[in-house]
């Protein structure tokens, strides 16, 4: 069996530009716009030849607008080409905002479980430190 | 958990981990900024007042936020320095619940994304290679814990069953014999039931799975057997309900159960002495004609000067059942299991209401009538009911070689004490232990072993008669004969029939007489014994190992069991009347013996009897014959009955169901055949029908048959029927007494009256087909003569007043076609037109004429339908439409007047028989359609029209009542 192999960058966008008029928080985000946005650091970095190699592989394949959070796939045997343009990429559409990869997998998969434990790990302590905590919450969070 | 610690983010508290992921502001914007928030949530608190819990925890939040920042002050002063614009455009506010509810919510996502099944494998599958293990599809233990749920789901899904036990395992005698036992919980086996299943397709009827007929060979193989040797049944279904009490009463009580219009019944002379069986119908208490239950056997326990004798002895007090009254009788009545719990009810309260002021001790008995266990107490005189069901056995053999079978397996034992050398005298029961044996005990009167030579001796002579129906008919023989397993022939054999010593011949009258027929069968205690004491098969097989002289006689001695059994003679076929109609049966067709014995020694007999040559028949056989005798076949030639209604509503759907299977094109149109009810009997309806015809004065039809051009008179009749139709419709509703039951007339002399009338021509010159055109002129001469003379006059003309007064009635028939032709199951009875009986008169070759095919209207329709189809090209939705048109076959509601000929009744069964070489039925008609018939063409031999439902030919039928 031979399959494609492909790496998995699961990012946070963290938004950095100015509030927009009626939002808690700046946001937006379309796995398009992330795409364009890693993919024209790629061509910066890396040229023709990094756009060509990455060509097959590269897409978001995952994007929750609501954390956030976004999972970029990469051919494995280039995968550095992508994970190199990522620290670089200071825009996405309109909005300003930089990407922190959280973590790199082999599937879609390891990452899920990877964000299930990476979120998990956020209410506990969001809740811990509150006295008063809506039960309902800290249930969800505990399961 | 590892990223927060490489990022430096440790989980110390949620503050830092904001202060450093959105920088707040300088010190001068931090009161502006708590303000903002609160206010901001106090809007969104009033926006969303159901959530109110939620923004409260949202305020304490900034609260703690207020604080966190409070001490990270310095550092935000220290860092707004350098940094001022890029901390100015970061996002000013948080709203912590909301960011963690969204966390919580992709929580939930991805855990159902993750756990849920990606692909369709099987859990064992979705193993890591290394851990799969070709082993955990045997047993789920080896699969790791937390994939065993759902493989458990999976195999229950799959529906997988238990290995069944390997073929060895289940031969095992223990495992064979539960498995049988588990087999016969829901329906009771026959003693044969192993035997038959190899040989035979056994149905399951009437709670007993029943052998239906034989694999081997086909129905000409048991005529053959019927006309020329012996043939076996086992009829050990019927149930035997035993009758003990006081003459009268037993007798007061079933009065209301028969009456004695339709024959002799239970009280009658020739059988209270109880040398013969007779039969009678139940009716439901006192409801007679209407409620028949069904035909019944009955033979009385003979009372002897012996046998009260012997009961009276003190050395056989346990046989309690012998011990009672001269004036207490024992009546054994044979029932058909599929009426057996109705009749076994009705009996039982027949007989609790006969008696008065025992009815408390009766209830008493009742309650524990746990079958055979009943106790009962001497001193009282009460009737008591109970059920040997599936404690007797009886066999029946049929066929002019049934003696000589019988002769060979049942040969009179030894009922003498035998005294080996040795052994002391007068004593058999030396030793304490040893208890006299049954039948030491019970013919140690010399008297009963004097009845016992005369027993033998009425069975020598018997044997030696050429066929059983010279022996006296319904007669009961009554023999204790040895173990029939020790006279097995080593090889099947077949008996010759010249060896048939013909020494009793001279005699042609034998009687029996009590003596003869009374048997220790009667008694539970003996049946018991017997049955328990028989020697097992192995001990038998060793004991004819050990012999000296191989294939010598085996002789046991006393340890051989003594068989108490009775012979009840059948008649076969008797010819009851005058008239062509199953001329061609011989007498004493189908003759034979009904085997009685103790239950447990079935296979015994069994096997000696096939042994001797005997072939043996299932329920097909059994039916096939009674309709060659001339007897009715129990339950189905007794519509109605419950069960007789029972049987025919389940042919009904039977057939129907099969019909619907075929498509359109490959079964016959009914509609177009003119056929209303070619899977039911519509007895209820043809009454009714008939009754409105009769009522109207009939006079349709006289007016047809007066123009005979047969074309004309189709088309004629056609209009008159639809006519006739609207006219009946009209009437229906003034008509105030609608009948709603029908009945089977068994008026024993109406049934001969009108058999008589039937034949009043013939009875005077016994016509045959052949010459029946020249006696024709003869009858009509001879008619008024012989009414007036057969039927003795006014007597005749009362009797004549009561049949046409019967509108609910329909007659038993036997059809025997006059010259070709064999009609089918359901075949129609009509009446032939005066055209048609002239035809024959003319050609006695003639066929029978022809039905006119009818128009379906539905066949236009699906006709159309199929245009439309072609033309459109449309889809399936409209075939089905097509193919349900035919379907409308329910619930006739014109089944007289359906074709040209008028039907009178319906055939029950019909085909060719071999006893009369021809075709022959059996079935029933409208009693007032019989009456009609006879109006039209008097004095003649009684020829009716037959066509069989799925043809448009007539034939012709002489026609007798069964009676």
């Amino acid at each position: 069996m031979v399959r494609l192999k492909n790496r998995y960058y699961l990012c946070e966008i963290i938004p950095t530009g100015e509030k927009k008029q009626g939002t808690h928080l700046v946001g937006g985000f379309t796995e398009r716009l992330v795409f364009k946005a890693v993919q024209k650091e790629v061509q910066d970095l890396h040229g023709d030849y990094g756009q060509g190699v990455l060509m097959g592989s590269f897409s978001v394949s995952y994007l929750n607008p609501d954390t956030n959070m976004v999972m970029i796939r990469a051919g494995r045997d280039y995968h550095r080409l992508v994970g190199s343009a990522l620290p670089l990429v200071k825009k996405i559409g309109h909005q300003e905002a930089f990407l922190r990869t959280i973590h790199l997998g082999g599937t879609i998969r390891s990452c899920q479980k990877f964000l299930i434990k990476h979120n998990k790990q956020f209410v506990k302590s969001a809740t811990e430190g509150v006295d008063v905590a809506d039960p309902e919450v800290k249930e969800q969070g505990n399961g | 958990m590892d990223s927060f610690a490489n990022h430096g983010y440790d989980a110390d508290g949620l503050e830092e981990y904001k202060q450093t992921y959105y920088p707040q502001g300088g010190g001068d914007d931090m009161e502006k900024l708590v303000v903002q928030q609160v206010k901001d949530y106090e809007e969104k608190k009033e926006e969303d007042i159901s959530q109110s819990s939620q923004s409260k925890h949202q305020i304490i939040n900034t609260a703690a936020i207020r604080q966190g920042q409070g001490k990270k002050r310095k550092i935000g002063e220290r860092d707004s320095d350098d940094e001022t614009s890029i901390l100015s455009q970061a996002p000013r506010e948080i709203n912590i619940s909301e960011f963690t509810k969204s966390r919580i919510s992709e929580i939930e996502l991805l855990t159902k994304t993750v756990m849920s099944k990606t692909s369709k494998r099987n859990p064992r599958q979705n193993m890591p290679r290394h851990m799969r293990r070709r082993a955990a599809s045997h047993n789920i233990k080896r699969l790791p814990r937390r994939l065993r749920m759902q493989a458990m789901a999976e195999i229950e899904s799959a529906g997988k069953k238990p290995k069944t036990p390997s073929r060895y395992h289940r031969r095992r005698p223990k495992n064979l014999m539960a498995e049988y036992n588990r087999r016969q919980r829901k329906q009771n086996w026959l003693e044969t039931h192993i035997w038959h299943a190899k040989r035979f397709h056994m149905i399951e009827k009437w709670g007993y799975v029943i052998p239906h007929f034989p694999n081997d060979k086909s129905l000409r193989a048991i005529y053959r057997a019927t006309s020329k040797y012996a043939v076996l049944q086992d009829i050990s279904y019927l149930g035997c309900i035993e009758i003990t009490g006081p003459l009268k009463d037993i007798l007061h009580g079933l009065e209301k159960l028969t009456s004695s219009e339709i024959g002799p019944i239970f009280g009658d002379i020739r059988y209270i002495q109880g040398t013969r069986q007779g039969s009678t119908i139940l009716y439901k208490g006192g409801s007679y004609p209407d409620n028949a239950i069904g035909e019944v056997f009955f033979h009385w326990k003979p009372v002897t000067l012996i046998t009260s004798e012997f009961s009276g002895s003190t050395t056989v007090s346990e046989l309690s059942d012998c011990s009672l009254d001269d004036d207490t009788r024992t009546l054994w009545v044979w029932v058909h299991p599929s009426f057996w719990d109705e009749a076994f009810a009705e009996f039982k309260a027949a007989l609790k209401s006969g008696l008065s002021g025992k009815d408390e001790l009766y209830s008493k008995e009742m309650k524990h009538t746990s079958q055979l266990q009943q106790e009962h107490s001497k001193a009282t005189s009460s009737v008591i009911v109970k059920s040997l069901k599936d404690n007797i056995l009886r066999y029946r053999l049929s066929g002019p070689m049934s003696t000589s079978v019988l002769a060979e397996v049942l040969k009179p034992a030894k009922l003498q004490k035998e005294n080996p050398a040795g052994a002391p005298d007068d004593d058999s029961t030396v030793r304490g232990v040893t208890v006299k044996k049954w039948w030491q005990r019970y013919y140690s009167d010399p008297k009963i072993s004097q009845v016992a030579t005369q027993q033998e001796e009425m069975w020598r002579i018997l044997c030696g008669k050429q066929t059983p129906a010279q022996a006296p008919s319904g007669g009961i023989l009554s023999l204790t004969v040895g173990d029939p397993r020790i006279l097995i022939p080593p090889k099947k054999s077949v008996i010759d029939c010249t060896d048939v010593e013909s020494t009793g011949c001279r005699e042609n009258t034998v009687s029996f007489t009590p003596e003869v027929s009374s048997s220790p069968v009667w008694s539970q205690m003996v049946r018991d014994e017997v049955k328990f004491t028989q020697l097992p098969q192995s001990e038998l097989n060793r004991r004819k190992g050990n012999m000296l002289v191989p294939g010598s006689t085996l002789d046991l001695g006393d340890d051989e069991s003594r068989i108490p059994l009775l012979l009840v003679q059948s008649p076969g076929f008797q010819r009851t009347g005058p008239g062509p109609a199953q001329s061609h049966t011989s007498p004493g067709f189908g003759s034979g013996w009904d085997l009685i014995l103790p239950s447990g020694w079935g296979m015994a007999f069994w096997i000696a009897l096939v042994y001797q040559g005997a072939r043996v028949g299932g329920l097909r056989e059994l039916n096939s014959s009674a309709v060659d005798q001339g007897l009715l076949r129990i339950p189905y030639d007794y519509p109605d009955t419950q069960a007789g209604a029972a049987e025919e509503r389940k042919e009904w759907e039977e057939l129907e169901a099969k019909y619907k299977r075929y498509p359109p094109a490959k079964r016959p149109n009914y509609i177009k055949l003119g056929v209303a009810s070619p899977f039911s009997y519509p007895w209820l309806r043809l009454v009714q029908e008939w009754s409105n015809i009769k009522k109207q004065g009939a006079p349709f039809i006289d007016h047809n048959i007066i123009t005979q051009d047969s074309r004309k008179l189709d088309r004629c009749l056609d209009q008159k029927t639809h006519t006739n139709q609207i006219s009946a419709e009209i009437l229906e509703p003034m008509d105030s007494e609608e009948i709603e039951e029908f009945v089977v007339l068994r008026t024993r002399n109406l049934l001969k009256y009108l058999d008589r009338i039937c034949h009043a021509a013939s009875m005077e010159t016994e016509s045959s087909p052949s010459n029946m055109e020249m006696s024709n002129s003869d009858k009509i001469s001879l008619n008024p003569q012989t009414d007036i003379s057969s039927t003795g006059g006014i007597d005749g003309q009362e009797m004549l007043l009561t049949l046409s007064q019967m509108h609910n009635a329909i007659v038993p028939v036997t059809l025997n076609l006059v010259s070709r032709g064999a009609p089918a199951d359901h075949s129609m009875i009509c009446i032939p037109t005066q055209g048609d009986l002239d035809s024959l008169a003319k050609d006695s070759r003639y066929g029978g004429p022809l039905e006119q095919r009818k128009q379906d209207p539905n066949s236009r329709k699906v006709k159309k339908q199929k245009i439309k189809q072609k033309g459109t090209q449309q889809g399936t939705a409209d075939k089905v439409k097509v193919h349900n048109f035919q379907d409308t076959l329910i619930e006739p509601k014109d089944v007289a007047v359906t074709s040209s000929r008028v039907v009178i009744g319906y055939l029950k069964t019909g085909g060719f028989t071999y006893t009369s070489g021809r075709g022959t039925g059996r079935g029933f008609c409208a009693l007032q359609g019989i009456l009609h018939a006879l109006e039209l063409n008097p004095g003649k031999d009684f020829i009716v029209l037959v066509r069989s439902p799925a043809s448009y030919q007539y034939r012709f039928a002489f026609m007798k009542i069964l009676c």
